[in-house]
């Protein structure tokens, strides 16, 4: 694949038709989707064992909360926007504007580390753990490696953010669209676990 | 405002919008269980759908790539909903 500066321009010649762009480069998305393969296997077990022992499941579900993991997805949903934000004013040469976008959406991710932290926090608290159960087991492996995700995911963006500040209108956005397409994974993930955990009853 | 701008502005406000009718609506117990389950789930997809085609912009992303998104989201959705109406 090249990599090419002006095919995330939205500007093309009169009368051609846009060519298709896959942002950034093939091999954050063969990640991308690889990594997704797995959540996905993981989501189809949590339910199966779900359909094993639908009272405990539920009973255990109702320990958790829907505010923190409700505050959270927004929080990811803001995060991932801002990045899209961060990145179109690079390719359209407001440059400027980069560092606050990613910086911004570096900060979601802190927060929601943050928020994470607390709400496992309470559950220790209340003596609940990785060996409480099945459904507990499935909540804190799958929360668990998400947020390795989003602690990783942070430190892209926040790098990116870093480096914006140096950037000229037309410099290239590939490194950039790369880190998004990461950062919109760990998103898209969590709009995933969060009803998964939190809300199937 | 540039109108690609305006648009994942629209989108994100969706994808909010949707967070809080599926958390604090749909999956709260003054709602039939089984048809708000449903509901958060289908209403989950379509998220998942809205960040792969405006933010991760599969939307204009060669065919094989976009496909692969579009199966990941059928096979999640139909083995989580197929498990959940056994």
């Amino acid at each position: 694949m090249t990599v090419n500066t002006e095919a995330g321009l939205s500007t093309s010649p009169a009368g051609s038709k846009r060519e298709r762009h896959l942002p950034g480069v093939e091999g954050v998305w063969v990640f991308v989707y690889a990594d997704m393969a797995v959540f996905a296997l993981m989501f189809g077990c949590f339910m199966w064992d779900r359909h094993q022992a639908p009272e405990l499941f539920e009973s255990s579900r109702q320990a958790l909360s829907l505010n923190f993991g409700g505050v959270n997805t927004l929080i990811l949903l803001t995060s991932s926007m801002l990045v899209v934000l961060g990145v179109d004013a690079l390719k359209a040469g407001r440059t400027h504007l980069a560092p606050g976008f990613f910086g911004s959406a570096a900060a979601c991710g802190v927060a929601f580390i943050v928020s994470k932290i607390l709400e496992y926090g309470y559950k220790f608290d209340a003596g609940i753990g990785l060996t409480s159960n099945a459904f507990f087991q499935y909540y804190f492996i799958m929360t668990g490696l998400h947020l390795g995700h989003v602690a990783v995911g942070t430190i892209i963006i926040a790098v990116l953010a870093a480096k914006s500040r140096s950037e000229r209108p037309g410099c290239s956005v590939a490194l950039y669209e790369g880190g998004a397409t990461y950062w919109h994974m760990v998103d898209l993930l969590w709009v995933c676990i969060f009803p998964l955990l939190y809300l199937v009853r | 405002m540039e109108s690609a701008v305006k648009s994942v502005i629209a989108v994100w406000l969706l994808l909010m919008l949707s967070t809080a009718a599926s958390t604090w609506w749909f999956a709260q117990p003054t709602f039939s269980p089984v048809l708000g389950t449903l509901a958060v789930m289908v209403i989950a997809a379509v998220k998942v759908g809205l960040v792969m085609s405006h933010f991760m912009e599969l939307r204009g992303a060669p065919r094989p790539w976009q496909m692969a998104g579009v199966i990941w989201v059928i096979a999640a959705a139909g083995t989580v909903m197929g498990i959940y109406l056994m």
